[in-house]
């Protein structure tokens, strides 16, 4: 069985010709990952989530998910794969119920299943109520109900904390974490909060205006933060200092003298070498990069 | 994945819709208007004191109700999509995209079948009600059911073309008014050009259904159910290409299947 679950080449999309909305994009997720599809709104991920669920027409690029070409298979992949684009997808005039039972005998589960998945979203005691009395957290958690009514080996959901308050985001993070690692279900999330997906996410692509700035693990993120980490200095001899400090990769900035730092350990050496080479020291401003920094450097100009 | 399936599913969406309310009160309206606009029956006319009534009614219906009926409950079928935002749900499940979208056709046909079914039945209550009233044979017309049956089957046959027409406005719009005011406009042609009698206007297909009642056209009238259906055929087709072509890409309808990774 193929450890890759999505597999997309130069996958591009326009909208309207010559504006392109999505150019060459790579994604790779592979099996038993909860992997964070980030970037701000308007950068591609929606449309990059509905070509995969064929929603969108593919126009350029191959998709494979489960090992098999989209175009091709695309009933036997969707068999498989659950999904919650942006907003609920429900009926408002059915019950959670009847809403899941539209979709049970299409996607072949049993009754059991249905009254299965309402058990675990926590909506089987809604009755005769119908969805147009449910609150957002209530509907989301039905469209996520819906979602695993196949019993899925690949979730893609779309924004699914869109509208949810604090508890509902946590209480659907666990239910990701426990869906994931209980049931082996892969998770294709997408996010404009880095945060948000951060703590649940082992993997992360992140896109903006239509193409992959960023893709590997959560781990890989976190070397790139710390190579992006830096020292500001200022010293009595800046030009010299750059020379002493050529090995760290130190750059002039205007004035002052930059060099990257992975921990705070070789901040100490840097000083060292600096006062070693008889040179005064009036400013040493470690700046760490966080998470958050590093995304919004990879997505703005 | 059977049609069945999706047929089940398409059902189960129309239930606490208006579709069954617009059959329950757009069926009662000529039954209505004809019981309090009687006079008394001829007896010079027709073998029975409603035989007439019945024609003139449903003549009203097949030519006007029906084939509104089903630009109407089209669109409204399709906005139930719509309105909920589930497109994408429905696109994103397995299933063919045929049995998509002739589910959905075999839902509007069932729903005009008991559009037709409750007219008839509210009729023969309202024409029941008047022969009581003026001492005629209430149960001799409804002996005359192969008649009746043949009479419905035809309009129901006049008005393929149409509901497939309907049917693909509806389809390719997310807005509600415009396949409706589309239809209505294409529905007022009919009558006008007919008023002004232009060369080959019975075969426009909303002209169709007064070939059912029409002398003039009673010797063809295999011919206008066979057109009939001609042009249903041809607006299903035109609505499932356009619908398969909107997501994919027919050039992969006869490709190979590309590589399969294990």
């Amino acid at each position: 069985m193929s450890s890759t679950i999505i597999r997309t080449d130069q996958l591009c999309y326009n909208y309207t010709k010559g504006v392109s909305t999505l150019t060459d994009i790579h994604l790779q997720v592979n099996r038993g990952d909860i992997y964070g599809f980030l970037g701000p709104n308007g950068s591609g991920k929606t449309t990059t989530l509905s070509l995969l669920l064929g929603l969108l027409k593919t126009q350029h690029g191959t998709i494979e998910i489960l090992g098999k070409d989209l175009q091709h298979h695309r009933k036997e992949v969707l068999r498989k794969v659950g999904s919650l684009i942006e907003s609920p997808s429900l009926y408002n005039h059915l019950t959670a119920k009847e809403n899941l039972e539209v979709y049970r005998e299409i996607y072949g589960a049993s009754k059991a299943r249905l009254q299965g998945v309402l058990n675990i979203v926590g909506l089987s005691d809604t009755g005769k109520k119908t969805v147009r009395q449910f609150s957002l957290g209530m509907r989301q958690r039905l469209s996520i109900a819906l979602a695993l009514l196949p019993k899925p080996e690949l979730l893609i959901l779309d924004e699914p904390t869109n509208g949810l308050d604090p508890a509902g985001i946590l209480e659907l993070r666990s239910l990701i974490r426990s869906l994931n690692k209980e049931e082996g279900i892969t998770f294709l999330i997408s996010s404009h909060i880095l945060s948000e997906v951060e703590k649940m996410v082992n993997r992360i692509g992140i896109i903006y205006k239509g193409r992959m700035r960023f893709q590997g693990s959560l781990g890989e993120l976190h070397k790139l933060q710390q190579q992006q980490s830096l020292v500001q200095l200022d010293t009595s001899d800046n030009l010299r200092a750059w020379a002493v400090l050529k090995k760290f990769q130190a750059e002039l900035q205007d004035e002052d003298l930059v060099v990257p730092y992975t921990d705070l350990a070789q901040v100490a050496i840097i000083n060292r070498m600096l006062i070693d080479n008889d040179l005064d020291v009036y400013n040493l401003h470690p700046r760490k990069q966080t998470l958050e920094t590093i995304f919004i450097n990879l997505t703005t100009e | 994945m059977t049609f069945t399936a999706s047929l089940r599913s398409e059902f189960l969406k129309i239930k606490r819709t208006s579709l069954i309310y617009i059959i329950l009160v757009a069926a009662f309206i000529i039954p209505f208007v004809m019981f309090f606009d009687y006079g008394s029956p001829d007896p010079e006319k027709l073998a029975n004191g409603w035989d007439h009534f019945y024609k003139e009614a449903t003549m009203v219906f097949v030519f006007v109700f029906l084939p509104m009926f089903f630009v109407l409950t089209s669109t409204l079928l399709m906005q139930i999509e719509v309105k909920n935002n589930a497109w994408k749900q429905v696109l994103a499940s397995p299933q063919p995209f045929f049995n998509i979208i002739f589910a959905k056709f075999i839902i509007i046909q069932t729903l005009a079948f008991a559009f037709v079914v409750v007219y008839n039945a509210y009729m023969v209550l309202s024409a029941a009600v008047l022969d009581m009233a003026y001492g005629s044979d209430v149960l001799a017309y409804l002996k005359r059911w192969p008649e009746l049956l043949k009479f419905n089957l035809n309009a129901f046959g006049a008005t393929i073309g149409i509901s497939t027409l309907g049917f693909w406005l509806a389809l390719r719009s997310k807005n509600f008014i415009a396949p409706i005011a589309i239809g209505f406009l294409l529905w007022v042609i009919g009558p006008v050009s007919l008023e002004f009698k232009l060369p080959h206007i019975d075969k426009y297909v909303f002209v169709l259904p007064f070939t059912v009642f029409a002398k003039k056209f009673e010797h063809q009238r295999l011919f206008y159910q066979l057109l009939s259906l001609g042009y249903g055929l041809f607006f299903f087709t035109i609505a499932y290409v356009e619908f398969v072509w909107q997501r994919v890409q027919f050039k992969w309808l006869w490709q190979r299947p590309g590589r399969i990774v294990q």
